[in-house]
């Protein structure tokens, strides 16, 4: 068949999807820019915010409710300023507790406001890092203070938005297997290279999907208790996975749900082709 | 107007109903033709050709759905004259790259096709569509039969061009392996 009998045949589809596709181009926007907003910034402080779906999860503990989250927005996407009292996250990241200037590197860019204005809070490179090529971990200058700034998610407009797990590796300096160092996985470590490009091939050439799909795929068709039962399932199962690089940093908050072979990734979701050993 | 009552005005024979026509859809069909042809001039002709087709055609015709209808007899009619032109190679708006991406779909031989073949596929391509979460079948549309460019998709669903790109990939590859499962070979 010739690729114009196909788009000639396609003319004839369903009228009803065609309409309501036209209507989509020229319906008003839904506006729920702001909910996304604050939807995305709840992902970053590592609470689970599901459209309609509750989800109960166990596995994070949250931080102490009277202390504010400090959240910048740069390049697309949020980063958490982490206090240097807060040892525990500096902990987790393996990151020091003071930053000295010999650590600070170059200039990057100015964190944004909520409104998109740039602000005096200047995003500079982490020099123990500058060879990973990684923008998941920059240094923030405001006047003589530093703190780090770590990468929490992409802001997206809608559920459907979602980043490849390529891009997301990439982010945190990760080409290929040889890049990572260690995967912990429900507290047990792996330094085998053949078990870490098992896994990365695996999660790298996965079907990437957004929150809409996500739901659809899973939760569709079950009425609102059954929804429930398996969200809870779910949350109750979900492994913990944190990747370390061969340049030190650090991934934390991969979900593995190993009942449905899907890993989340900071408001994106992947289906595994075939379960994590 | 309502659609109804601008059918009963062809029904009637009146001359209202290219005017309540052109009113209420001659912008749907222009940018149908445009997105196709490229050239005002050729998608203003098409939208004329369009009022003409829709005044021999009902009656008998009494569409349920007056936008699609109309939008098909433009499309087609935006379709022909394009590949008219495109024998001289001259003229194509964004369909010459909408057709490259649908030749991934297909093996690019003379096939021979008759009026069941087509209506069987036609319906296989409805099944496939009725597997795709609303938003993307919305996007495969907006793509392969509006033939809108993939910057204007992005800016509507708001979503990055190259995210609007991934996806109509996706579902490309996902189209020829739904058809190929169920025995075409296109």
């Amino acid at each position: 068949m010739k690729k114009e009998n196909l788009f000639d045949i396609i003319g004839d589809v369903d009228e009803q999807k065609v309409a309501t596709a036209g209507r989509a181009m020229t319906a008003k926007k839904n506006p729920r820019s702001l909910w996304m907003k604050w939807g995305a910034m709840a992902a970053c402080l590592c609470l689970m915010l599901v459209a309609s779906i509750p989800f109960v999860s166990n596995i994070h503990q949250q931080k102490d409710p009277a202390k504010a989250y400090d959240i910048v927005e740069f390049n697309s996407a949020y980063y958490e300023v982490i206090d240097a009292d807060d040892a525990k996250i500096l902990n987790k990241y393996n990151l020091p507790k003071e930053i000295t200037s010999d650590m600070v590197g170059d200039f990057v860019g100015a964190s944004l406001d909520d409104k998109g204005n740039e602000t005096k809070r200047f995003m500079h490179e982490y020099v123990p890092y500058s060879d990973a090529e990684q923008k998941a971990v920059y240094v923030l200058k405001e006047g003589e203070k530093y703190s780090f700034a770590l990468f929490c998610n992409y802001i997206y407009k809608n559920d459907s938005e979602y980043t490849e797990a390529s891009e997301m590796f990439a982010l945190y300096g990760i080409d290929n297997a040889e890049d990572i160092a260690s995967i912990t996985m429900d507290g047990k470590t792996i330094k085998d290279a053949g078990e870490i490009k098992e896994f990365f091939d695996s999660l790298y050439n996965a079907y990437g999907m957004g929150n809409d799909e996500y739901q659809e795929n899973i939760f569709q068709r079950m009425d609102e208790d059954k929804q429930q039962a398996l969200a809870i399932e779910l949350a109750d199962s979900a492994i913990e996975i944190q990747i370390v690089t061969k340049a030190g940093v650090v991934i934390n908050h991969i979900r593995h749900y190993p009942t449905i072979n899907y890993v989340y990734w900071a408001l994106n979701y992947y289906k595994l082709d075939a379960p994590i050993n | 107007m309502e659609d109804r009552d601008i059918v009963n005005l062809y029904w009637q024979r009146s001359e209202d109903a290219i005017r309540e026509t052109a009113s209420k859809y001659g912008g749907y069909c222009k940018s149908i033709a445009k997105n196709i042809l490229g050239s005002n001039e050729d998608a203003e002709e098409c939208v004329n050709d369009t009022y003409l087709n829709a005044w021999n055609s009902m009656p008998p015709h009494r569409p349920k759905i007056l936008s699609t209808y109309l939008g098909k007899i433009t499309r087609h009619l935006s379709f022909d004259k394009f590949r008219h032109k495109n024998a001289d190679k001259r003229g194509g708006g964004e369909i010459t790259i909408v057709l490259d991406e649908l030749a991934e779909c297909v093996s690019g031989t003379e096939s021979v096709e008759n009026d069941v073949s087509r209506k069987l596929l036609v319906e296989e391509i409805n099944s496939f569509l009725n597997t795709l979460p609303q938003e993307k079948c919305n996007i495969f549309l907006c793509r392969y039969w509006y033939a809108i460019p993939v910057s204007e998709i992005a800016k509507r669903f708001g979503m990055t061009e190259n995210n609007v790109s991934v996806t109509l990939n996706r579902m490309r590859k996902n189209l020829k392996t739904y058809l190929t499962e169920r025995g075409y070979d296109l």
